[in-house]
C-alpha cells in the first residue's frame, strides 16, 4: 500500500482530481452512469416509478407491456415499480453497512496499528475470529440472533466486513508510521490523534474508498444470498434480492420476472466493481489487483 | 520453517477460542428453541407444556448461558463434541457424514476455477487489448457480478430440464457410483467456481503483466529466446505461485458460496447441514460444524502460507 | 368374519365393484365397518386400487420430500413428512383412516365397545415384523406403555386411558377414564413395535408395514425396500421407495423433470401453474381440510383481543378472493369455520363479505380507527405471507397498518406458544375428528385470551359422547360462535399437491393432506 511512492505530481493533486480530472476513461464514466441511475431511483423513487410498488391488483403474472414495463409479479404489483423502489433499499444497506464496517473498522485499524504491542494483537485476533469461519454462515447467525429484518441485515453487513476495513487502515498505519513526516511532527509534540486524523487518515482514504465501492458490491451479493435463504427484508418491502428469489418459482409462467431484478444486482453489482477498479487504477495504479 | 508454523499455530487457538464464543453466544441469543422445535404443532397444547419443560431440561438448555459454555468446553475437552439435539446422533458423525461431499465440491470448483483461469488468464495478459482479452474481461466482470444462486439455478434450467444433459440435483457418493458422481458435480462445481474463476483470471492477468514487463523477461527476450518460451517457461512459473496462494486463501469464500449453492443443488454437505442445523437451533450440531470448518479453514491457509514460503524464498525472511 | 363380508371383498379386489359400492352393500349385509376392518385392514388406498400387484413387487420408485424427519422412532417424531415417509410405510397402527375418514383395522381386526368406556380390540394373526418376530397383542401393551413412560406428546393421545391389558395373543382390552369421542383418531398413529427391537429403535425402526427400512441419511435421503410378506394382499406396489430430500419446491421440479425422480410429495400449490401442460408430468390437486389461519387473540394487542367488533371489522378486511387466486392459484375452499368442509360435523356459517370501508366505519365507532398491528409469519411458508400481504392491502384501504414480520419456523413457534404476538398465521393439517383442532387450536385460547363459557363447555362435552347426533349438534353450536367470536379467522382450505411421472399409479392422498405409497406401483 505503498501510496507514499506515488509520482511527486500526483501527490499533490487533490483527491477530486485524482478521480474524476485527466482522461476519462469510458468503462468509469458508464459504470457511473449506471451507479446516478440507480442513485436516482433510490433518490426519487416516486418519480421514476409508475405504479405504486406495493398496490395489489388482478393482473397477476403479466408480461411487459405499455401499462406495466417489466410486467407484473405474483401479486399484480409493478414489476418496474418494485425495481426502481427497490434501488433505495439496495443502497440503504449496502451503504449503511459499510458505514458501519467503516465506523468499527477504521478505528480499530487505527488504534491496532498505531498502538501496536498487545492491543494491536488483541484486535487482530478478532478480526481474525471474523475471518475464521465462512461470512454467509456468520450473516445467518446474526439474522437467527435478531430475526430477519432491514437492521439486522444491515448490521451483518457491517459486522462480517470489519475486518476489510480495519486491516486495511492498520497496515496503512504500520507503513506511515515509519514515514518521516510523521516522525517529523511527532517530535514537534503532535498528539497521537491529531496524526491519526491529519496524516495517516488522508493518506488511507484512496484505498478506503476503492475498499468502500467493493465492498458495497459484496453487501447486495450477501443480501441476495441471504433472501434466498428466506432470510431477507420483511414483505411487502421490494427488495432486488428478494424478488429474485420470488421469480425462481415462475420460470415457466413468467420467465420475465426473473430478469428486472436479476440484471439490476448483476449492473449494480458490475458497476461498483468497474467503478472501484477504476478508482483504484487512479488513485492506486500500483497496488496490485485483488 | 518449523518456528513460523508454530507462531501460526500459536496465533490460531486464541481465535477458535473466540469462533467458539463467538457461536455459542450468537446461537443462544437466536430466539426459538430446540424444544419447541422437536414437538412441532403439539408445542401449543396446554398439555404438552410440562412435557415441552421436561424436554429443554433434558436438553440442558434451562442453566445459564456462561455454565452451558464451560459445560461445552470440559466435555470437548474430554473428546465429546456432543449429540445432535434433533436426531441424538453423535454431531462429529454428523458432521464427518457430509464433509466428503463439500470437499469434493470444493475441489470440483476449484479445478473448473484454475483450468478456466489459468490458461484465459494467461492469453488474456499476453493478448492485452485483443478481442481475447476483452472477451476474458468481460467474463470476469460477469462472473464477479453474479448471484450464484441465479447462475445455478439458470444452468439447471440450461442444462437438465431444456437440454436433459445434466442430473438436476443430488448428490451420489463417488464409491457408489464414480460416473454418477463426477456428472452431478458438474454443474454445481461450475456454478461454485465461477466467482473463484473470474477473481483468479483478473489476478493473474494483471500479475501475468507485470511479470512479463519485469527486468529478466526483458532480458530473456533480448536473449532471443522464442516468445511461447518466455510466457511459459519463465513469466508463467513466476505469476503462477501468488496465483495458487490466492487460490487457497479464497477456500473460505469458496465454502461460504457452498452454504447457499448445495442448497440450490441439493448437494447434501456440511454447509447445508450447518444452516438446517441454525433453522433447528440444534445447537451442538452448530457449534461441532462451525468449529470443525473454522479449524479446517485456518489449516488450509496455514497450509497455503506454508507453500508460499517453500516455493517463494524471499517471503521467509520476512 | 362373514362369508358375504368375504364374497364382497373378492369382488372388490377383482375390480367388480368399487370403494362406495362396497361400503354401500355391506351396509346392506349389515356389515359393520370393523368387521370390513377384518379383510380390508389397510387405508383407503388399499380399496381404490385395482392394480393386484404381481406377488413379488418390481419397481423402483425416487421421490422428493420437502423435509427430512427429526428421528426414526415412531413414538417420537411429530412430522407430518414422517408420517408419510416412514410411520405409514414401515410401520402399522390398530387402525387406519378409511377413505371417508371413518375407522378400518390394520393390526386390529375388529373392535367393540361392551361400554361406552371400553374397546376391546382383536387382533390380526400370523402377522410378523420385518425381522421375522410374530405381532402379539403384548405388543400393543408395550407400544402403549413405552409411548405413555418416554412421555412425549403422543402421550397425550392416551392420557384418557385407564388401563389396558392382553386377555390372550389376539385380544386386547381398554378401558378409558372418561368417555372420549376420537379415542380411535389418536390410535391412527400410534406405531405397534415390539419390545425387541424398541432398543435399537432409533437407527432401524422394524415395523410389521409394507416396506422395510434400509438405510437414512439425515438432510439427503432415507430408503425403503419391500416387505414381500406383507399382509395386505396387492402391498407393496414397489420393490423400493427412496425419499431425496429436496428442499425447494423448484428444485423438486427440476429434479422431477430430469427423471432423478419420480414424484414429489408436496408442492405449494402456488407452483402448480409452472407445470401444468407438462405431459412428464402428473399433476394430483386433492381438496384437503388442512386450514390456514390468522390467530387473533395475542397478548400484545389489547384492543384486538378484547373486542370482537373490531376482530369482525379486521376480518372484513381480508379479501379471500385474492388470497384463493394468488396464493391457492384459484384452489382450495374459502370458508370460516375451522371443521373441514367435507366432514360430518361441517357446518356453512356465513362470514364476513369484504368490505374495507364497512370495516373503517366500525373500527371508528369501536374508537380503533387507525389501528396499528403486527402479524408473524414463517419463512419458507409463501402462504403465510401471501396472505398477509393480501391482508396489509385491505386493512390499509380501512386506515389500519399491518406490519409483517416473516420469522424462522423455530422463532415462530416460540412466540406462538407463548402468544407472544399480536395476530399470528398458522396452518392446521387435515384432521378427522374436530376435537383434533379444538384441543390444539381452542383450548389454549380457552386458557389466555378467550373468555367464552359456552364454547368452552361446548367444546368439552362435544368429545365426551359418542352419540353422533349430539356431538354433530354441539360442534355446530361450536362453530357458530367461532365465527361470530373470531377468537381465530379461519382463510381457507388448503389443497395438497403431489407430482409424480406418467407411470406412477395408485399415488393416494387423502383429505387429511396424508400421502400413502403402501400401493404405488411404477412402469406399465
Amino acid at each position: 500500500m505503498a501510496t507514499a511512492d506515488l509520482p511527486a505530481q500526483e501527490q499533490k493533486r487533490s483527491l477530486t482530481w485524482r478521480i474524476f480530472g485527466g482522461k476519462a476513461d469510458p468503462i468509469l464514466i458508464a459504470s457511473a452512469l449506471v451507479l446516478l441511475l440507480f442513485l436516482l431511483w433510490a433518490l426519487l423513487p416516486g418519480f421514476f416509478s409508475t405504479h405504486n410498488p406495493n398496490k395489489i391488483g388482478p393482473d397477476l403474472l403479466q408480461p411487459p407491456s405499455r401499462a406495466y414495463l417489466f410486467g407484473t409479479d405474483e401479486y399484480g404489483r409493478d414489476i418496474y415499480s418494485r425495481v426502481v423502489h427497490g434501488a433505495r433499499i439496495e443502497f440503504v444497506i449496502s451503504g449503511l453497512g459499510v458505514l458501519v464496517a467503516m465506523l468499527i473498522g477504521i478505528p480499530v485499524g487505527l488504534v491496532a496499528g498505531y498502538r501496536g504491542g498487545w492491543v494491536d494483537s488483541v484486535l487482530m485476533r478478532l478480526q481474525d475470529a471474523l475471518l475464521a469461519f465462512p461470512s454467509i454462515l456468520f450473516a445467518i447467525l446474526i439474522v437467527a440472533a435478531r430475526g430477519a429484518s432491514q437492521q439486522s441485515i444491515i448490521l451483518t453487513v457491517g459486522i462480517i466486513f470489519i475486518p476489510r476495513f480495519a486491516r486495511l487502515v492498520r497496515a496503512s498505519v504500520l507503513a506511515l508510521k515509519e514515514e518521516d513526516f510523521v516522525t517529523a511532527s511527532r517530535a514537534m509534540g503532535a498528539s497521537g490523534s491529531r496524526l491519526l486524523w491529519r496524516h495517516i487518515l488522508p493518506n488511507a482514504m484512496p484505498a478506503i474508498l476503492v475498499q468502500i465501492t467493493l465492498t458495497m458490491a459484496v453487501a447486495v451479493l450477501v443480501e441476495a444470498g441471504l433472501s434466498y435463504l428466506g432470510l431477507g427484508v420483511q414483505p411487502p418491502t421490494a427488495t432486488w434480492g428478494t424478488m429474485l428469489k420470488a421469480a425462481q418459482s415462475y420460470p415457466q409462467q413468467a420467465p420475465w420476472y426473473v430478469l428486472a431484478p436479476g440484471i439490476c444486482i448483476f449492473l449494480l453489482v458490475l458497476s461498483l466493481n468497474t467503478f472501484g477498479d477504476g478508482l483504484r487504477d487512479r488513485l492506486d495504479p500500483r497496488v496490485r489487483r485483488l | 520453517m518449523a518456528r513460523f508454523a508454530a507462531s501460526r499455530i500459536l496465533q490460531a487457538i486464541p481465535t477458535v477460542i473466540l469462533v467458539s464464543m463467538l457461536v455459542f453466544g450468537l446461537m443462544r441469543m437466536a430466539p426459538g428453541d430446540p424444544a419447541t422445535m422437536q414437538m412441532g404443532t403439539e408445542a401449543a397444547n396446554p398439555a404438552n407444556f410440562a412435557k415441552l419443560e421436561a424436554l429443554r431440561e433434558e436438553m440442558g438448555l434451562t442453566k445459564p448461558i456462561p455454565i452451558q459454555y464451560l459445560r461445552w468446553i470440559e466435555d470437548l475437552a474430554g473428546g465429546d463434541f456432543g449429540d445432535s439435539l434433533r436426531n441424538k446422533k453423535p454431531t462429529v458423525d454428523l458432521f464427518l457424514q457430509k464433509l466428503p461431499a463439500t470437499l469434493e465440491l470444493l475441489l470440483g470448483s476449484m479445478f473448473f476455477a484454475l483450468a478456466l483461469s489459468i490458461p484465459l488468464g494467461v492469453l488474456s495478459a499476453v493478448k492485452r487489448g485483443t478481442l481475447v482479452d476483452r472477451a476474458a474481461m468481460g467474463f470476469v466482470s460477469a462472473g464477479l457480478a453474479i448471484p450464484g444462486f441465479w447462475l445455478g439455478l439458470t444452468l439447471i434450467l440450461i442444462f437438465s430440464v431444456r437440454l436433459q444433459w445434466l442430473p438436476a440435483s443430488g448428490y451420489v457418493p463417488f464409491r457408489e457410483d464414480p460416473a454418477e458422481n463426477i456428472r452431478r458435480l458438474i454443474l454445481p462445481a461450475i456454478t461454485l467456481g465461477t466467482y473463484l474463476a473470474a477473481a483468479l483470471m483478473r489476478f493473474l492477468r494483471s500479475d501475468m503483466i507485470q511479470v512479463l514487463s519485469a527486468d529478466y523477461i526483458r532480458t530473456a527476450r533480448a536473449k532471443g529466446l522464442r516468445e511461447k518460451s518466455v510466457i511459459f517457461r519463465h513469466a508463467m512459473k513466476n505469476a503462477l505461485i501468488p496465483v495458487l496462494t490466492v487460490a487457497g486463501l479464497e477456500i473460505g469464500a469458496l465454502l461460504g458460496g457452498a452454504v447457499i449453492i448445495e442448497q440450490v443443488f441439493g448437494w447434501s454437505g456440511v454447509g447445508w447441514l450447518t444452516v438446517q442445523a441454525i433453522f433447528d437451533r440444534d445447537y451442538p450440531l452448530v457449534q461441532t460444524s462451525v468449529l470443525f470448518i473454522t479449524v479446517g479453514l485456518i489449516v488450509v491457509n496455514l497450509l497455503t502460507d506454508l507453500a508460499y514460503g517453500l516455493l517463494n524464498p524471499r517471503m521467509r525472511v520476512s | 368374519m362373514t362369508e358375504t363380508a368375504r364374497t364382497l371383498m373378492q369382488d372388490l379386489f377383482a375390480g367388480r365393484i368399487d370403494r362406495r359400492e362396497l361400503l354401500t352393500r355391506a351396509a346392506a349385509a349389515g356389515i359393520g365397518v370393523s368387521a370390513l376392518g377384518a379383510l380390508a385392514v389397510a387405508p383407503w388406498k388399499a380399496f381404490s386400487a385395482s392394480a393386484q400387484g404381481s406377488p413379488v413387487p418390481t419397481g423402483d420408485l425416487v421421490v422428493a420430500a420437502n423435509g427430512d424427519v427429526d428421528t426414526l422412532d415412531p413414538h417420537v417424531s411429530t412430522k407430518l413428512l414422517y408420517g408419510d415417509m416412514i410411520r405409514r410405510p414401515v410401520f402399522d397402527c390398530l387402525v387406519a383412516y378409511a377413505e371417508d375418514l371413518t375407522y378400518v383395522g390394520v393390526l386390529a381386526d375388529s373392535w367393540e365397545n361392551p361400554d361406552e368406556k371400553t374397546y376391546v380390540f382383536k387382533l390380526k394373526s400370523g402377522v410378523t415384523y420385518h425381522d421375522g418376530t410374530p405381532f402379539t397383542a403384548a405388543d400393543v401393551e408395550f407400544s402403549f406403555k413405552r409411548i405413555v413412560e418416554l412421555d412425549t406428546v403422543w402421550s397425550t393421545r392416551l392420557a384418557n386411558v385407564d388401563s389396558y391389558e392382553a386377555t390372550d395373543d389376539t385380544t386386547i382390552t381398554v378401558k378409558l377414564k372418561d368417555v372420549q369421542a376420537d379415542f380411535l383418531d389418536g390410535l391412527t398413529q400410534i406405531a405397534i413395535i415390539s419390545e425387541a427391537i424398541a432398543a435399537d429403535i432409533e437407527n432401524t425402526p422394524v415395523g410389521t408395514g409394507a416396506f422395510k427400512f434400509v438405510e437414512w441419511v439425515p438432510n439427503d435421503h432415507i430408503s425403503l425396500e419391500a416387505n414381500t410378506s406383507y399382509f395386505v394382499p396387492g402391498e407393496p406396489g414397489l420393490a423400493t421407495l427412496r425419499f431425496n430430500i429436496l428442499l425447494e419446491p423448484q428444485v423438486a421440479i427440476t429434479n422431477l423433470k430430469s427423471g432423478d425422480v419420480q414424484g414429489v410429495l408436496t408442492i405449494p400449490v402456488s407452483q402448480v401453474a409452472a407445470v401444468e401442460g407438462d405431459d412428464s408430468i402428473t399433476v394430483l390437486n386433492v381438496p384437503t381440510s388442512s386450514i390456514s389461519i390468522f390467530e387473533m387473540l395475542g397478548k400484545n394487542n389489547e384492543t384486538i383481543r378484547s373486542n370482537a367488533r373490531v376482530r369482525q371489522a379486521l376480518a372484513m378486511c381480508l379479501d379471500k378472493n385474492a388470497v384463493q387466486q394468488v396464493v391457492y392459484a384459484g384452489s382450495g375452499f374459502p370458508k370460516w369455520t375451522f371443521v373441514g368442509a367435507s366432514s360430518w360435523a361441517y357446518v356453512d356459517v356465513p362470514g364476513y363479505d369484504y368490505d374495507p370501508a364497512g370495516a373503517k366505519a366500525i373500527l371508528e365507532e369501536e374508537g380503533a380507527a387507525g389501528l396499528e398491528f403486527t402479524v408473524l409469519c414463517i419463512t419458507g411458508y409463501p402462504e403465510s405471507d401471501g396472505a398477509a400481504t393480501i391482508w396489509q392491502a385491505g386493512l390499509a384501504e380501512a386506515g389500519v397498518t399491518l406490519n409483517i414480520e416473516v420469522m424462522e419456523l423455530s422463532v415462530w413457534g416460540e412466540n406462538y406458544r407463548s402468544h407472544n404476538y399480536d395476530v399470528i398465521w398458522n396452518v392446521f393439517p387435515g384432521f378427522a375428528d374436530p376435537n383434533y383442532f379444538v384441543s390444539l387450536g381452542l383450548t389454549p385460547h380457552f386458557k389466555d385470551g378467550w373468555t367464552n363459557e359456552e364454547a368452552q363447555a361446548l367444546a368439552t362435552s362435544a368429545n365426551q359422547t359418542l352419540d353422533m347426533d349430539i356431538r354433530k349438534e354441539q360442534y355446530g353450536q361450536l362453530q357458530e360462535i367461532f365465527v361470530q367470536d373470531l377468537p381465530i379467522m379461519v382463510i381457507q382450505e388448503a389443497p395438497k399437491v403431489s407430482l409424480t411421472a406418467p407411470d406412477v399409479a395408485n399415488w393416494g392422498i387423502n383429505s387429511l393432506s396424508w400421502v400413502f405409497l403402501n400401493d404405488v406401483t411404477i412402469g406399465a
